[in-house]
């Protein structure tokens, strides 16, 4: 099982230097980086939401927009119907500004309102379709959603410029090459093999040494 | 095997991830081969994590996505209402089955050329090409220039036709917008973002 951390016991403090996120444009970043020279924390970001930034709710978007849609997409249902879920997910993220305070868990948030609205809409579409008197034979899509959940909240407490380099390694189909993360990192080529050493050892620490045994 | 004389974590990533240099892949083999649990667990567990992160590599939504949220989040902040805009009627303004012809330079090169439109209304113009696929569909491609260059540049297209309508989300920065294959009895086009909204009507029956 995961180990378990408390709320704010973050891993952030770990490689300076000027952040991007994987989805997030490096000059974009430079702007709106924490103080400390991090990319800014999820409660940071909302903290700034919540006070009309409208760079802190771009820079969240782009943090987690990829997983809601991919969450919506391994929930079954269409791409244009993925990219609606993705909208409506944020906007209830955006209802709820004021209420949500358990900041640390946003991904685990973002996650429970996507599959909520992709079961909607599967259930709207199946009961579509046996209007044309067409049995629906589609399958569950097999996803480990707590493996999935943990990975990310992990990734989540880990934070940062590490954050960002894990998810832009290991998580981003464009498979950017260790020069363009040097360049988003602002650091040298043979600095990335390190880095991500470092993170992926913490990573390996907040999620547990047994996870993936 | 000490903790000292283990390789280090990066070197055992490096390993996994066929990175290490010769000389550090020798050491960590020996040492993995060699019966030290340490590295053998961390091995295993890097090869557990490059598994799931295979099964949980993540796609971009569209582009369109950003924008709309953009949009409502500086509407939700000014106290703005965030209806849909209503949808305002494009008029024709050129057709190439009918203007190229009745001016005579419809050439031979023509047929190839597919089928040109032009709608205009007050807050943009959409040009839409037609090409020919089959007996019973036609490609689109189409552009939407927007009057105010300040408007949000990315449409959601959507084609509606007697017994389906499709949608195109994929819409980029440019305006454009695409359909491999739109039913030759479609009668409607529209395009919309949060800010302009264009309804045009569809003649597919002789794009050749």
């Amino acid at each position: 099982m995961p180990k378990i951390y408390a709320p704010g016991e973050r891993m952030d403090a770990v490689d300076g230097g000027v952040g991007g996120g994987m989805s997030e444009s490096r000059s974009h970043f430079v702007r709106h980086r924490g103080g400390s020279g991090q990319p800014p924390s999820d409660a940071q970001l909302l903290a700034r939401c919540r006070s009309g930034d409208p760079a802190a709710w771009d820079t969240l978007v782009g943090r987690y927009e990829r997983l809601v849609f991919t969450v919506a997409l391994r929930n079954g249902v269409s791409r244009e119907d993925a990219a609606d879920i993705t909208q409506t997910t944020f906007v209830a993220l955006l209802d709820a500004l004021d209420r949500i305070r358990d900041d640390e868990r946003l991904p685990s948030w973002l996650m429970t309102v996507a599959r909520r609205n992709a079961w909607r809409v599967r259930g709207a579409s199946r009961r579509e379709v046996s209007l044309d008197g067409v049995e629906d034979v589609a399958q569950e899509p097999t996803v480990d959603w707590e493996s999935y959940l943990a990975l990310h909240e992990a990734l989540g407490r880990l934070g940062g410029n590490c954050r960002e380099l894990l998810m832009a390694l290991y998580f981003d189909p464009a498979e950017p090459s260790y020069a363009q993360l040097a360049q988003r990192f602002g650091r040298s080529i043979g600095g990335i093999g390190p880095m991500r050493g470092r993170c992926l050892d913490r990573l390996r620490s907040i999620l547990g040494e047994e996870t993936f045994l | 095997m000490s903790e000292d004389q283990s390789p280090s974590f990066t070197d055992l990533l490096d390993w996994v991830e066929g990175r290490a240099d010769e000389t550090v892949a020798a050491r960590v083999a020996a040492a993995v081969g060699g019966g030290d649990q340490r590295a053998a667990g961390i091995v295993e567990w890097i090869r557990g994590f490059h598994r799931s992160a295979a099964e949980m590599s993540m796609a971009a939504p569209p582009p369109l996505v950003r924008q709309n949220l953009r949009l409502q989040f500086a509407r939700r902040m000014s106290g703005e209402r965030a209806d849909a805009p209503d949808f305002v009627d494009g008029e024709l303004a050129f057709d190439s089955r009918r203007d190229l012809s009745r001016a005579g330079t419809r050439g031979a090169a023509s047929d190839a050329d597919g089928v040109h439109l032009m709608f205009r209304t007050d807050p943009a113009d959409v040009l839409i090409d037609l090409y020919p696929m089959d007996p019973g569909t036609v490609r689109m491609d189409g552009r939407v220039l927007a009057s105010d260059a300040g408007a949000p540049p990315i449409f959601e297209a959507i084609v509606l036709a007697p017994q389906r309508r499709l949608r195109d989300v994929d819409g980029d920065e440019l305006g454009q917008f695409h359909f491999d294959q739109v039913p030759r009895d479609a009668t409607e086009l529209r395009v919309t973002n949060q800010v302009v909204a264009v309804r045009m009507p569809l003649d597919l029956a002789d794009v050749d």
